[in-house]
């Protein structure tokens, strides 16, 4: 336990360069997007009011209120969450390449450690699910921080004043990456720990076997997608719908459980015995 | 004492060990002798569960190699197995984090005997310090066993003569070491085993003192007559 | 301390043989403390187990003594000194006789020669 604890502490460390560089770019591209839009709406009043003489209440009137939707729902928000996740997924990549590749080959020492070896594997996978929380709580707090930035630069009659969890459950991407209720932060984000375990798993076998590791890789994302479709295709095609939507959901975590529960046991069996160097 | 045998390495369907066995005492140097290529650092590789292997087995005191196996027994191979970011002092912190048998005063001996500057980056470091630090970090762990994997290749005539005196300091007495090289010259006179090997197979294994009394033969003779007889 | 070592002759022969020539020379005398073997091992480059194998065949042929939490002393038993002398002194003449008789020189001829070298104090060493 304390060597996996030291290992995720190390691997946190490793990841953290990259962490502070995504909540700095996150920020500074947001934060712009909010000043961006800002400007273009006053520029747009402005223009009005001045090449068309309107008053500011037509000009309102013809325009609309401001209203933080409009940043929300701008590529100038939405661009680094985007480039977030591939980073994030970049990495769940790198994270064990990288032991293999360049000059140094530190999967030696790590395999070396008087350890335990699914405890590498445990370090990796808690890095990223940490890492990843990290990243989705710090854009909440960024969220609120520009939209009372946003609250502040826009002038009352024409700010619509939205409440940020609203605009937040308004939108199905953005909803999902801050689910409404706890049952739904578990289902998306424990989701995605056990789509990053299979993955890892599937980095394992190609790194045990080389070529034919990665027949076997695909071999077993296919094993895993058909066992997570499942709930919802049996319930589709040989129960005519008959489970309620939370039997389904039910099962389908079971499912997933079960699918993490096989990927530690074969990445375990591959770390000790198959790995190569 | 680590005992290999008759253990079978495929790398597809070419044969890379072809049923070797052979033995590595406590306190003793074997040395495994062979060109490039004829299979020596898988061997090091299948001790420390590296590599897997097809069949046959490898014992450490006579028992299979597990996580506390590595409290007992350590690898240097011939690259650097460390961040090349740490610094060799991080490193040092590094291996105290993880292994009860690290010696930080053996390893502040090592620093000193081969003039290695601690806040130096691993990345920055020329060949021969790099080999340096590699034995720092290994022989710092107070193991009984040492596998060394070419440790005198590519590197200058000066840190050669360092490493091969460590061989005959406390730093490595009591020991068993293992030895990879394809060049006896620098070690001759300190081993006490020497293990020939070509094609995957072990053609000699011998006690070096014991052909000098018995046959009047250096380890080289031996090679020549094995090699080209 | 430094040998120069062949590869053929076992290194803990050679070792002893340099220990015998430096008693029989005088530079190591009768009682004194020599190197611990974990020392000697690091003066002359060489494994430890060959050191200490040195060390034990010279205990064996009594050229050496160690007492407990003593360094090793050289003898200072004058039997075994002599015998030490004697042995080097028959092993270099042998070595000498052999020679010079494979190329043909009479005992008379080999004899006038040693003489003369002697006497003018030419020497090797």
């Amino acid at each position: 336990m304390r060597n996996f604890l030291k290992l995720t502490n190390f691997e946190f460390n490793r990841i953290s360069k990259l962490l502070f560089s995504l909540m700095g770019f996150v920020l500074l591209i947001q934060l712009i997007g909010v000043f961006f839009e800002v400007w273009m709406y006053n520029n747009r009043i402005d223009s009005l009011m001045t090449e068309n003489q309107m008053t500011e209440a037509q000009a309102l009137n013809q325009v609309g209120e401001l209203s933080f939707a409009m940043v929300m729902y701008s590529m100038f928000f939405l661009g680094p969450i985007f480039i977030s996740v591939g980073a994030m997924l970049f990495y769940i990549f790198l994270i064990w390449y990288r032991e293999w590749f360049g000059k140094n080959t530190f999967i030696y020492r790590l395999l070396m450690l008087p350890t335990e070896r699914i405890n590498i594997f445990f370090s990796k996978l808690v890095t990223i699910v940490v890492a990843t929380l990290t990243l989705v709580g710090f854009q909440f707090l960024a969220l609120l921080i520009e939209n009372s930035i946003f609250n502040a630069l826009v002038s009352d009659p024409f700010l619509s004043e939205m409440n940020v969890v609203n605009l937040i459950s308004q939108d199905p991407l953005i909803s999902m990456i801050f689910p409404h209720s706890l049952d739904g932060i578990l289902l998306v984000y424990g989701f995605g720990a056990v789509i990053v375990g299979v993955l890892f798993t599937a980095i394992l076998l190609e790194r045990s076997y080389r070529i034919k590791g990665i027949a076997a890789a695909i071999l077993y994302a296919i094993v895993v997608s058909a066992l997570l479709a499942s709930p919802f295709a049996v319930n589709e095609l040989l129960l005519n719908g008959y489970m309620y939507p939370g039997e389904i959901l039910f099962t389908f975590a079971v499912m997933a459980l079960l699918v993490l529960m096989v990927s530690i046991v074969i990445s375990r069996k591959l770390l000790n015995d198959k790995i190569r160097v | 004492m680590i005992e290999v045998n008759d253990v079978v390495k495929k790398f597809g369907r070419k044969e890379v060990l072809k049923g070797i066995s052979f033995t590595a005492n406590k306190g003793e140097i074997t040395c495994l002798i062979g060109i490039n290529g004829v299979g020596k650092t898988t061997i090091l590789n299948a001790i420390m569960k590296l590599t897997p292997i097809n069949s046959g087995e490898i014992l450490v005191d006579g028992k299979k190699v597990t996580k506390s196996t590595f409290e007992k027994i350590t690898f240097i191979p011939d690259s650097t197995i460390m961040l090349p970011g740490f610094t060799i002092n991080e490193a040092m912190d590094f291996m105290n984090d993880y292994y009860e048998v690290w010696n930080q005063e053996r390893a502040n001996e090592f620093l000193k005997f081969f003039r290695l500057n601690p806040e130096d980056k691993i990345s920055t470091l020329s060949k021969g310090n790099t080999a340096k630090t590699n034995l720092l970090l290994g022989l710092s762990l107070d193991v009984d066993y040492v596998l060394m994997d070419e440790p005198f290749s590519g590197i200058d005539m000066f840190s050669r003569e360092q490493i091969a005196e460590v061989f005959t300091t406390h730093l490595i007495e009591d020991r068993g070491v293992i030895i990879t090289t394809h060049e006896i010259n620098d070690i001759e006179h300190l081993i006490d085993k020497a293990v020939l090997l070509d094609e995957g197979e072990i053609y000699k294994e011998f006690n070096t003192e014991e052909i000098r009394e018995e046959e009047g033969k250096s380890v080289v003779d031996v090679m020549r007559e094995v090699y080209r007889g | 301390m430094n040998i120069q070592f062949n590869n053929r002759d076992p290194v803990y022969v050679q070792v002893v043989r340099y220990f015998k020539n430096q008693i029989a020379k005088g530079f190591l005398e009768p009682g004194q403390a020599i190197p611990s073997r974990r020392e000697l091992a690091n003066q002359l480059k060489i494994n430890p187990n060959t050191a200490q194998r040195a060390y034990k065949e010279m205990e064996e042929e009594g050229l050496i003594k160690t007492e407990k939490n003593q360094p090793s002393r050289v003898t200072s038993d004058e039997n075994v000194l002599q015998d030490l002398r004697d042995e080097l002194i028959v092993q270099a003449v042998s070595e000498f006789v052999s020679s010079v008789k494979s190329i043909n020189v009479s005992l008379d001829e080999a004899l006038n020669l040693v003489k003369q070298k002697y006497e003018k104090g030419d020497s090797d060493d």
